[in-house]
């Protein structure tokens, strides 16, 4: 009996020694669970300091919950809205002032205007692919800098500022994001398929490009952005247009996804938004 | 922390319910609005170029 201490004293020097408990001297079944309460229970050191380490568990917990909801919710939508205000604006600038060589009319047979180019972090134009979802429209912004353009809240679409622009013959070539906890406006590449539309609106007017193909390659392989895609030193024939994107969808950037397409029509802001997109969103009509 | 918490919200046990899950539901509004993106805003780009 004498070699193993009672539990109780054993129990009662440990809060002994944390500085609390000192005044309960029953057995350990009586203290663990008491006929009557008589008093309230002292908070003890180590007590609260759980408390505060379980709480900053849950904390960093509801961080990881927060970043995929908020960037794929929160950002997506922010982002939605900010470019439907951006083409709004526009709209409202072209009634006042129409862009140059804007007389009206659906189809446009000139010269096909070109955006002025913007500034890196500022707003070039809205793209729309109907293919990506319903309601799918992400403002395309200068540069391809993550805290101004690919994460930003009005943005989310980079445009790479050394290619050609929307219209011009050469490549006019956007990154965005397809995986993780970022706004991911490219995510649903895979789902176009040869013909479907991509139109970039400007400042101008709408540019409607045929999707082509898409191809997967190395990070390294940055001759996609090229005036003719993956050749070197060839000259610009077609108006490309170029999606870069991350490969696979939702695991990592190991491998990019990029997807063609190719120019097919022009139509100025006065004629409105081209039919076929309204068709295949009906969201779209504002 | 927590104990101290429910004795000071007032009322019969079930109001104390109701109580706590209001002041859980006004601490996840303010973590998930303002907490979490000051938070995010401090941490490091991720490295890729696009991902």
């Amino acid at each position: 009996m004498a070699t193993d201490p009672p539990l109780n004293e054993q129990s009662s020097g440990l809060d002994d020694l944390l500085g609390a408990g000192t005044d309960d001297k029953g057995s350990y079944e009586a203290r663990r669970r008491p006929q009557k309460r008589t008093r309230q229970r002292k908070a003890t050191v180590t007590g609260v300091l759980g408390e505060i380490l379980i709480t900053g568990g849950v904390l960093v917990l509801g961080f990881i919950v927060w970043q995929p909801i908020w960037s794929s919710t929160v950002v997506a939508s922010q982002q939605q809205t900010a470019s439907q205000q951006q083409s709004k604006a526009w709209q409202e600038q072209a009634q006042s002032s129409p862009p140059p060589g804007d007389v009206g009319g659906i189809m446009y047979d000139g010269d096909i205007p070109l955006p002025t180019p913007v500034a890196d972090g500022e707003q070039l134009g809205v793209l729309y692919v109907p293919s990506f979802r319903p309601g799918f429209q992400s403002g395309i912004g200068g540069g391809t800098d993550l805290r101004t353009v690919l994460n930003s809240y009005e943005l989310g679409i980079g445009h790479y500022s050394d290619t050609q622009l929307p219209g011009e013959i050469g490549n006019f070539a956007m990154a965005a994001h397809r995986s993780g906890w970022v706004p991911t406006p490219f995510r649903e590449i895979m789902n176009l398929r040869v013909g479907d539309p991509i139109v970039v609106e400007t400042q101008n007017g709408y540019y409607t490009y045929r999707f082509r193909n898409i191809e997967y390659v190395l990070p390294t392989q940055i001759d996609v952005l090229n005036p003719f895609p993956r050749l070197e030193g060839k000259p610009a024939v077609d108006r490309i247009l170029t999606m870069t994107t991350c490969h696979p969808k939702l695991s990592g950037s190991l491998e990019r996804s990029i997807g063609y397409a190719v120019f097919e029509s022009y139509q100025p802001r006065s004629a409105g938004m081209p039919q076929e997109l309204l068709t295949l969103d009906p969201t779209l009509k504002q | 922390m927590y104990a101290a918490i429910w004795r000071i919200l007032p009322g019969p046990a079930w109001l104390k319910v109701i109580e706590s899950l209001i002041l859980v539901a006004a601490v996840g509004y303010s973590l998930f609005y303002f907490v979490y993106p000051w938070v995010a805003s401090l941490l490091p780009d991720p490295g890729s170029t696009v991902g």
